[in-house]
């Protein structure tokens, strides 16, 4: 059976807009998701780490401020993955589908898990006695569920662009109860994204220390540096990662970002400059009087790394499903209408939420309860 | 059979039915319980009544746990779910509301940002400003309501859509409204239901008393008020499709059945809470819930059979086939699967042409395309156990009845056989060896 014939058709109705809207929409909903996912990722990470051995009072106090703040990040990472969750399946949904039934009890299973880890995260937030053990273990059961969670989207997006091995692993077991583990590719990726993930999730502990400045310069300071440790270190094994990622990929995908496409190899090479310039930002917030400017600046440098990181994602899996798009042309037939309300929703939307944090943050008056 | 079919041992469509049911219970909640927050918060305000306030403030801890936590995953796992089961149809109805999935979004995260604020400002925030957060998450809890019910209803009521595609017109379709109504005040009575459980937690007796009497008004009253909307939701159905409710199909005739018994049920007990009141036990209150569950989850259920045999109706069929020609639908239509075959058409089997000595393992893939979607072998709506029911254990017996299975067990609850006589007849011989062999 050849690949190019299992390949779903993308079926008769037709998109809502132009693909390079579409897939713009999924590239920006992918950041918007992976950094709030980097933030939980970095806040249970550090969090436990240091309810574990930290030994100042500290760093007792950042790790109790990171418990706290774990569900309140995970929501957004959730309601963010909605938007990439929505326009992969629309753009590339024939491929998306196909890989997932494949693997369908893990893939499922993310849904338990999620639900898990979750609870578990408010219990590690609302449980009131705050030296329970009760609170590391079920921090410490998220963490095992997200990397799991991580684990299977690795698996299906490894999938997803692999065709060639789909008839074979159906005709085996039509019951989705399997993993793609052959990949050769698999395990870098995953470290790579992990370690990634991990090292931008620390930025949010600088964050925090930008926060704390004003008002208690010390505290403040400690946050930016110990965070900005962290990011350092980690951002620097990803990076290692990253490499044998790319050196994992059959030659004519890894040229692809070493000079043969021109956006590609630009993507890539403006991503590592990104992270590397946050590196250098955050270690000169080291020397600074006031750390705020070069903590600002290395929050913002990564998060652009991130944007062109995930292009290079985008451009690494159009690369390899572009075979297997059939002859049948995604014809497009524009909901003018919808869209114009969405797009102005979206952007009421957003000033909406911005305001109430403004208002919910306002200088603290007495409760009058 | 553009996609895989996901073989699912105890039956695909009781395992989309379970993850839908434990969501709606919820996602309802999730409206609904917004209005009672606020209302209840200015209630407490009024009547100068910091208990209630207290007690409100639990009620909140328990909201956020149930509707964010919950409500916001297993809506996410509902899509799961039905990409993984009907891939074809989630994609048309993806490709066809995305930007009505995206504008809920946007009230999704407002939904969520506003919530969350709304607990943690409890102690944060001026009444006033308090207040005007719960009112933030209820107007857009509500909004998402609106949007979903047109997506969901489209899938029963596709109206004018089938004949000009316009997708407004899939979006305000004939149920659109009854639906809204309807659902609305299923939302606010589950506030109170979910209320009476917080409240019969209360030690304090003159406390819970006035919680379990306010809560219970909430069930009571949005009660009644939901029986005219459902009344009119089952005049904007086609009268054909609800004559099976109306007899023509037992199943669907018992969900309906079931919805009437389970609501009046949780109306007269929630109206024994009322009695009861400050001596109101745990139980009770959980009883309630039980019942309302058992209507809402009979709600989804005859929701689900009415539809048959569509996914969207007069589009669809349950089994990912389109009923009619379409322009791009690769020829997986019924007429032309009739002339080309299913085992032809189809990308995933291994078996494309049928010989003698092939029939049954033919037969396997054919019933995989077109039956698995709800039937199953050994589990839920199991194929052997129906067969037998109808004392149908012979092979000509069974190739009889897959030439009529648009007409049994009464008409337009299955789709027609798709695919050549030859295929017909490997069906057969696959069934019949199903029966006799677990019998
Ligand atoms: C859209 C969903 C759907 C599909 C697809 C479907 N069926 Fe059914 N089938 C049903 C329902 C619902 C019933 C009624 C079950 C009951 O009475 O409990 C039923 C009943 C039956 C019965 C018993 C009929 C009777 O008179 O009691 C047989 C036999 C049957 N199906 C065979 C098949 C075969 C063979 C296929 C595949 C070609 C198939 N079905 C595809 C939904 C479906």
């Amino acid at each position: 059976m050849n690949a190019q014939a299992v390949v779903p058709y993308a079926g008769p109705t037709p998109l809502p807009a132009a693909v390079w809207l579409l897939e713009v929409l999924l590239v920006l909903g992918f950041v918007l998701h992976i950094l709030a996912v980097n933030g939980v990722l970095g806040a249970t990470l550090i969090g436990l780490w240091i309810r574990w051995f930290g030994e100042t009072p500290e760093h007792k106090r950042l790790s109790d401020s990171l418990m706290h703040s774990t569900t309140s990040l995970l929501s957004p990472a959730i309601t963010f993955g909605i938007v990439p969750l929505l326009f992969i399946q629309v753009l590339f949904g024939n491929f998306f589908y196909t890989s997932s039934v494949l693997i369908a009890w893990p893939w499922l299973m993310v849904i338990a898990l999620l639900l898990l880890a979750y609870y578990s995260l408010y219990i590690g937030s609302w449980w009131k006695n705050r030296a329970s053990k009760l609170i590391d273990l079920s921090v410490f059961v998220a963490i095992v569920f997200f990397l799991l969670i991580a684990f299977i989207f690795v698996n299906n997006m490894t999938l997803l662009i692999t065709p060639e091995k789909w008839f074979a692993m159906y005709a085996a077991d039509p019951t989705g109860m399997r993993l793609n583990l052959s990949d050769p590719t698999l395990i870098f990726r995953y470290a790579h994204m992990l370690l990634a993930a991990f090292g931008v999730g620390s930025l949010f502990v600088v964050a925090l220390g930008i926060f704390h400045f004003k008002k208690e310069p010390d505290y403040g300071r400690f946050l930016i540096e110990y965070g900005g440790r962290w990011f350092i270190y980690i951002t620097g094994l990803a990076m290692v990662a990253g490499f044998g990622f790319l050196f994992s990929l059959s030659a004519p995908y890894r040229q692809l970002f070493l000079g043969q496409s021109a956006f590609g190899t630009i993507s890539l090479l403006l991503g590592i400059m990104l992270g590397l310039a946050a590196i250098f930002a955050i270690s000169s917030a080291f020397h600074a009087k006031d750390p705020r400017r070069c903590a600002w600046a290395a929050l913002i440098l990564s998060a652009l790394g991130v944007v062109f990181m995930a292009i290079v994602r985008d451009r690494l899996r159009d690369a390899f499903i572009a075979p297997y798009f059939h002859a049948a042309p995604l014809s497009v037939r524009y909901q003018v209408g919808p869209m114009a309300i969405f797009f102005a929703l979206f952007i009421l939307g957003l000033a909406f939420v911005v305001y109430m944090l403004g208002r919910f943050f306002r200088p603290e008056r007495p409760a009058s309860s | 059979m553009n996609f895989p079919v996901w073989d699912v041992w105890f039956g695909s469509s009781i395992l989309i039915a379970i993850v839908a049911v434990v969501h709606v219970f919820v996602s309802h909640f999730a409206v609904g319980g917004g209005l009672f927050l606020v209302l209840t918060e200015r209630k407490a305000y009024r009547e100068h009544d910091s208990g209630l306030l207290s007690w409100l403030k639990l009620h909140s801890a328990f909201f956020v746990l149930i509707t964010v936590v919950w409500g916001a995953v297993t809506g996410v796992g509902i899509w799961w779910t039905i990409a993984l089961i009907s891939p074809q149809a989630t994609s048309a109805l993806i490709r066809t509301f995305v930007w009505f999935w995206a504008i809920e979004w946007v009230f999704f995260a407002i939904e969520i940002a506003a919530v969350l604020m709304y607990y943690y400002g409890w102690d944060k925030l001026d009444r006033r400003t308090h207040l005007w957060f719960g009112w933030a998450y209820f107007v857009a809890a509500w909004m998402s309501l609106f949007v979903i019910n047109g997506i969901v209803d489209f899938m029963l009521t596709p109206g004018k859509w089938l004949e000009d595609f316009q997708v407004w017109n899939g979006f305000f379709n004939p149920t659109f409204f009854p639906s809204l109504f309807f659902r609305s005040f299923l939302s606010f009575a589950l506030a109170g239901v979910y209320a009476l459980i917080t409240a019969a937690w209360q030690k304090d007796p003159a406390l819970k008393a006035k919680v379990v009497r306010w809560s219970s008004i909430w069930v009571l009253l949005n009660a009644i008020l939901a029986v005219p909307a459902a009344y009119w939701y089952t005049q904007s159905i086609p009268p054909a499709v609800w004559a099976l409710a109306k007899g023509t199909l037992p199943a669907a005739t018992y969900s309906a059945m079931l919805i009437g018994l389970s609501a009046f049920l949780a109306f007269v007990l929630a109206f024994i809470a009322w009695l009861l009141a400050k001596r109101t036990p745990l139980v009770l209150s959980l009883l309630v819930l039980l019942a309302a569950f058992s209507a809402v989850a009979s709600f989804e259920r005859l929701r689900e059979i009415l539809r048959k045999p569509y996914i969207i109706f007069g589009y669809m069929y349950g089994n990912s086939i389109y009923s009619v020609p379409l322009d791009g639908d690769m020829g997986l239509n019924l007429p032309t699967l009739n002339e080309r075959g299913v085992l032809r058409a189809a990308n995933w089997v291994q078996t494309r042409e049928i010989h003698e000595d092939n029939m049954i393992q033919a037969g396997r893939e054919v019933f995989r395309l077109e039956c698995q979607a709800c039937h199953s072998l050994g589990g839920y709506r199991d194929i052997g156990r129906l067969l037998r029911r109808k004392q149908l254990t012979s092979q000509p017996a069974i190739l009889a009845i897959l030439g009529v299975l648009d007409k049994v067990p009464t008409s337009n609850v299955m789709p027609p056989f798709a695919g050549t006589a030859k295929e017909e007849e490997a069906l057969s011989h696959f069934l019949t060896s199903v029966v006799q062999s677990n019998s």
